[in-house]
Parts: C-alpha cells; structure tokens; sequence
C-alpha cells in the first residue's frame, strides 16, 4: 500500500463540526478551510505575495488549463508548478475533468476517459486517468484529485449508478499510474448525484481504497438547497471521521458556515474572485453590490467590521467610483471577498476549539439574513442536524 | 530628489498595494465629485495621505485628456469627462479644499507638437494665470509654476524667468506628452534650465518620465519626475533592463537618439527560462519569480503577469533615481548623463538572456 505524505490531526470538534491540521509537504492546513482558485497559475490580479499577507495556506490550480499552458514540458523543466509560479506553500489540483465536461460542449466520456475534441484544431483528444495522473505528477501539487466520471445530477439513475462504478474503476487506474518525484497525495471523489442509495455505492468503493483523503463532487450545480445540504450530510455522515473531507466547487459564505457544521473540512470556489470582477462584495450583512451613483457620498468602508487591506484604506465611494474603469479595483473588491471567507473559517474554527459553534453559527446566519424570519428552511434543517438551532 | 508615480484614480495600474512615496493624482477624474471633499481629503480617499500627493490637471495616460485654453488666460477646458469649463477661482477652490500636497499653477498643455502661435500664447497666459492662482492659494498648498511655451525655447525660458520672480514653492516643465523623448524634450529641459539658472526650488519634469530624460534632466536642476512609464512598459509586457552598476565616461552626446534598454517578455524564448527578469533586482518579482513565469502570464492573458512587470519597472525606476540623488549629493552628477548613455543605451546590450 502506499503510503500518502498527509497527517490529519483534529484538534475539536462540535458535534459534526472538526477543527483539524492537514501537515501536507508544503506545511499545515488549518481547517476548516477555503482555497482560493488560482485557475492558470495565478489568482486574478492578487499577488502570492498579498496572499502569502492574507495567511493562504493552500491554492487550487486547474490541470486542464496548467496542462495546456505552460504544459507539462514547461512545468517539468521547472519541476514543478511551486516553483514555477513562485507560491512555496501547498497546491491542490483538480483532475481536469469536470473543467472538461463543463468547458467543452462536445467532451464524451467512455470507460477511457473524457472524450472531446480539441478546441484548436478539432482533432479527438482523451483525457484518462493516467493522462490526468501524468499532468498532476508534472505539476507537482501537494493533493491530487482522481479523475471521476462527471454526469449532470439529472442524469438517468442507470447513467448516474455507471458514473460511480466508473468512477471506482478509475481510482485504481490512477493509483496505478501515480508515478510523483515529489511527494503529492491522491484524493477520490464521491458521485452519485442527489441518490443517497447511488451515494452509498460510490462511498463504498471509494472508502475500501483506503485514500488519505475525500471529496464530495457533483454539488454545487444548481441543485435544490435541500438536496444540496443532505447529501452533504449523507456523505460527511460516512466518510471516514480521522480523514480529510472536501467539498467541491462550494464558496457562498453561508454553505460554507453550514456545511462546516456538518463536518466538511475543505472548500474551493471561484465566487469570491468572480462576483468582485461585477462589483459584488460580501459583508456580515450579506451580499452588497456597489453602486457608483448611489454611493458618490459613501464614505463608510465596505464592511464595517472588515479589517482587511482594502477596507481599511478605502470607502465604497472611491471603490465604486473604481469600478469598470479601474482594473485594480476589482483587485482591491476580490481581497476583501478572499479575506472575508478567511476569517469567516478561522472564526468558525475558533469557534469550534472553544466550544462555541452554536453561537457563532447562530450570530452570523441572524445578521446575514436579517433576523430569524429570514432564514430559510434548508438553513435551519441543515444546521439542526449539526445540532445547531437558532432559537 | 523622487518619482512622482502616476496614479489616474488614485491607483497605480495593475498594483493594488503600491507603497510610493509620492503619487500624482488627475484632477479631471476627482473633479465633477468634489463636494466629498469637504469631508475627507483627496489624499485620504484615494488612501495616499502617507505619501506625498502631486496633482496634475491632466490625466497623461487618457489619450482624450487634452488641456485648452483660449485667448483670454482666465480659464482651460479639460477634454475629459467631457469638454469641463474650469476657471481659475473653480481651480484653486478646487485645490484648496481637496488638501493635496502639490499642484501646479492653471494653465493650458501646449504640447511639444503644437503650433507657434499656441506655444508662444501659452507661455504668456501661464504667467498671468499664476499671479491669479497665487492670490487664490491656501496657506498650505505648495504651488508650482506651470512653465509652458510648448517647443518655443525662447517662450519656455521666458516663462521660466518671469516665474522665477514670483513666490512659488517650485516648478514644473508641462506640456511634455506621453510620446515626447529624445533631443527635443532635452532643449526644452536646457532652455528652462538657463531660465531658471540655479533656482533651488523643486522642479517637476512633466511626462511619460523615462529612465534616459529623467538622467538628463537630473543634470539640469530637475528635482521631481513624473513617470507613467514603468506602467506603460507593463501593459506591453516589457521589463526595464537596467542593472544600475556604475556609470563611467563621457562625450557630447545630447543631440543623439538611444533607446533604452528593455526585455520584451512576450517572446517565446523566455517560455523556460529560470531566474530574475534583471540580475540582482532587489524588487519582489525579481526575489520571487522566473521570467518563464511572467512569459506564461502573459501568453494567458493573467494581469498578473503585468502586474510583476509594474512592481518591478517602477523598483528600477525608484533605484535609478537613488543614484541619481547620491550622484547629486556627491556632487558627481556633472557626466552621470553621458555615463548612462554609454553603458545602457548604445549599442548592443549582453543581457542575461
Ligand atoms: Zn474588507
Ligand atoms: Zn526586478
């Protein structure tokens, strides 16, 4: 068996919640924890610097796009994407796959692999498990995720049962094909759309590969709120308590409070960096989008309670003054969504070490939404089965 | 002896966290909102009251942001947002309230390219339009004559003269555009620099501020730069090549063209390429990252990649002007011109491609 280069530590818990440390090889993780998308080797238009500043411990890279540019060659003969981009903290990367099939219209998957045709030249390209195990080797990250069978949630029960068979078989072909001159971890990700009995087959074949670490893909598309939060439960539920867990594609503040409730441990989502790019900020209160003529005059800072570099120089006036003109304001707007999703996780992870989850969860779901009244049902059914209610 | 690094809005390009110790900031992009600065200072707002705050009355780097004037030197008409009308009183009430550091005095831009007659006028409207402004001015405000006369010698170095008169904190060279380099920007720095002969207030050099003028200038009493040209750089996705060792020997050389030299990190052959965009660059790009890196930034269209290029031209730029500042105080600063020209700008370069 090999043996993965992943210590993980729980230092609390609350109930379903866990506050833990991932030792990767580019150092620790605090959990739970949210890693901002650095999609082709670098977040848009932030600095590692500035993230090294904001306290990032862990990126996400997209081996589709790495692996088109700079492509394997270029990253082989820097040994590596750390040191190609210069982030000497840990890298985790996606298989390729789902960038695939959501990114190329015409990808097809058979027991190979993912199927499409090259958008240059139109010629018949296959992304398989040993492809994609190649590409994250050659990247070097600090985790791998195997390359599942991505299908829709509102596939056909028979193709959905299928994708997680697949997706079984292909962990093998993976583990197979790692061949890492780095120490480099390989994550399983659990299908089976919104079926818990389909979920249970892909928990079940995924568990037996004894994996230092777990994902829960196939969320986070659209699905309803109260399918979304119970299969995240349905999984968190089963999947090994002494590994890492990983939620897939989620960053709305409120899923990630939620679904830490529940015992999920990593999230990723490019929301953060792709709202500020349309002015859209988070704040304690909820969503704020600026409004340039409406806030000529607002010399309040985006969020009050905010601490981050770009609240603590700017007001909503000059931000918004900024937008659509200025490339770095959305610079300044993508700091503040990154820094705020930051200290909502060491917020919640403080608040689990001490104890005090039920009233933190309890503080920033009643401002988020604006009194009890708002909240909605998924909200409080998903956090009471974290044991947590808001009354 | 500094950079005044230009700002549009208050933001360099493509650096979210510049720590610049002097900024400038256009007036036209502040001016339609400015009863916020009743309230707040425009340093503050644009959160640059810990640096030193340079107002200019155009935005250099805005290709419709001409400046006007008429006849009568009462007023100038700024192109953007569109066509503002601002009188001298509108000015200076403008500037006093809105707490900058530095402004220059109202007048129109009359570029190295316009015509005799505009040159000739801007020149003497300038001076009237600054005995107006000086009447105007707070206490606090460092106003500079804004030398005009466009590619008139003899109109800049009477400009110059009568200016120098007056009590003004300092001066600046306008009218210098985004395109203006080489032979003739330096007799127009030559003939202010006999108009003013010796003046030991600060004196700002308008316009793109390349590392070549800016030496040059140096030399000629100039104590303040302006320069976009670290950004402009960037967004080609070039690099200062300037490794600022010692500069040695010289000859007459003021009316010859060089260029300075650059990496153009859009060429393929820095794809695998390891190490500092210049040898021993002391900035963050060059501590941090490879030219390969900064070549596949580009290549995928990630502003990164232009934002690594901006730290590190406006790094060199910062350097180039220490030197020259060290060369002043040593009192060296008599060949550093012919010195910089000869080691950087003639020639072929053995770069560390
Ligand atoms: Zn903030
Ligand atoms: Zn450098």
């Amino acid at each position: 068996a090999i043996k993965w280069p992943l210590k993980f530590t729980i230092e609390g818990r609350y109930h379903r919640a866990r506050a833990s440390t991932i030792t990767l090889p580019h150092g620790e993780v605090q959990t739970p924890v949210y890693m901002p998308v650095g999609t082709k080797g670098a977040i848009k238009g932030v600095t590692f610097q500035q993230m090294r500043e904001l306290g990032c411990q862990i990126l996400l890279g997209n081996t589709y796009h790495l692996g088109n540019y700079p492509g394997t060659e270029v990253l082989d003969n820097f040994s590596g994407l750390h040191n190609f981009e210069g982030w000497d903290r840990n890298i985790l990367t996606d298989s390729g796959g789902f960038q695939m099939v959501s990114l190329l219209k015409l990808a097809q998957i058979t027991e190979e692999g993912v199927e499409f045709e090259s958008p240059t030249d139109g010629s018949r390209m296959l992304l398989t498990p040993e492809e994609s195990m190649r590409i994250q080797n050659s990247i070097g990250a600090d985790i791998m995720m195997a390359l599942d069978d991505v299908t829709n949630p509102l596939s056909t029960k028979e193709r959905l049962e299928e994708a997680c068979h697949r997706t079984t078989r292909w962990i093998d072909r993976c583990i197979l094909a790692h061949n890492p001159s780095k120490p480099q971890n390989l994550f399983g990700i659990v299908q089976g759309g919104l079926d818990a009995s389909l979920r249970d087959i892909s928990l079940e074949g995924l568990i037996s590969k004894n994996l230092p670490g777990y994902a829960i893909g196939g969320l986070a598309g659209g699905e309803a709120k109260e399918d979304f939060w119970k299969i995240v439960a349905h999984c968190t539920n089963k999947l090994p308590w002494e590994k890492p867990r990983y939620l897939m594609g989620v960053g709305y503040p409120i899923d990630l409070l939620v679904c830490s409730c529940l015992g999920v441990d990593m999230f990723d989502c490019v929301f953060a960096t792709r709202t500020a790019r349309f002015g859209q900020v988070f704040t304690k209160k909820g969503f704020l989008r600026l409004r340039p003529e409406e806030m000529k005059s607002d010399l309040s800072p985006l969020d009050e309670s905010c601490n981050c570099p770009t609240c603590i120089k700017y007001t909503k006036s000059f931000l918004s003054s900024l937008l659509h003109k200025e490339q770095t304001a959305c610079h300044l707007l993508s700091i503040h969504n990154i820094y705020f999703l930051f200290t909502l996780m060491r917020e919640i992870r403080e608040a689990i070490l001490s104890g005090e989850l039920e009233e933190y969860a309890r503080n920033f779901v009643l401002e988020w939404f604006n009194g009890v009244e708002n909240v909605p049902n998924w909200v409080k059914e998903a956090l009471a089965e974290a044991s947590i209610t808001l009354n | 002896m500094d950079i005044f690094f230009y700002t549009g809005r208050g933001l360099p390009p493509f650096i979210s966290n510049s720590s610049f110790k002097a900024l400038q900031l256009a007036l036209p992009h502040f001016y339609s909102n400015q009863e916020i600065f009743d309230k707040i200072s425009l340093p503050e707002y644009v959160g640059i009251q810990d640096s030193l705050s340079y107002l200019t009355i155009r935005d250099i780097m805005n290709p419709r942001c001409h400046v006007l004037g008429g006849a009568k030197p009462d007023s100038i008409t700024v192109g953007i947002p569109n066509n503002q009308k601002i009188t001298i009183e509108e000015y200076m009430s403008f500037v006093n309230k809105s707490k900058v550091d530095i402004a220059p005095s109202l007048s129109e831009e009359a570029s190295l390219s316009c015509g005799n007659h505009r040159s000739k006028r801007s020149a003497k409207n300038a001076i009237v339009m600054l005995d107006s402004c000086l009447e105007l001015k707070s206490p606090a405000l460092k106003l500079l004559g804004n030398i005009q006369g466009g590619k008139d010698m003899e109109s800049r170095e009477f400009c110059a003269k009568e200016m120098k008169k007056r009590c003004v904190d300092g001066f600046v060279i306008g009218g210098i555009d985004l395109e203006e380099s080489g032979a003739q920007l330096r007799r127009v720095v030559g003939a202010v620099y006999n108009g003013l002969s010796g003046d030991s207030r600060m004196i700002v050099l308008s316009g793109p501020g390349r590392p070549l003028d800016i030496v040059y200038a140096a030399q000629h009493g100039i104590t303040f730069f302006e320069s976009c040209w670290p950004f402009i750089l960037a967004e080609k996705g070039k690099a200062l090549d300037l490794p600022l060792v010692n500069f040695e020997d010289a000859e007459n050389i003021e009316d010859m063209d060089f260029y300075e030299p650059e990496l153009d990190l859009n060429d393929e052959k820095f794809a695998m390429q390891k190490g500092a965009l210049v040898e021993n660059c002391e900035c963050l790009t060059c501590k941090q990252h490879h030219r390969g890196y900064i070549y596949h930034l580009l290549r995928v269209k990630e502003m990164g990649g232009n934002t690594l290029l901006a730290i590190h031209n406006s790094f060199v730029m910062k350097k180039l002007v220490e030197k020259l500042a060290k060369a002043k105080e040593e009192g060296k600063l008599g060949s550093v011109y012919a010195d910089f020209v000869n080691k950087y700008c003639m020639g072929s370069f053995s770069t560390i491609n």
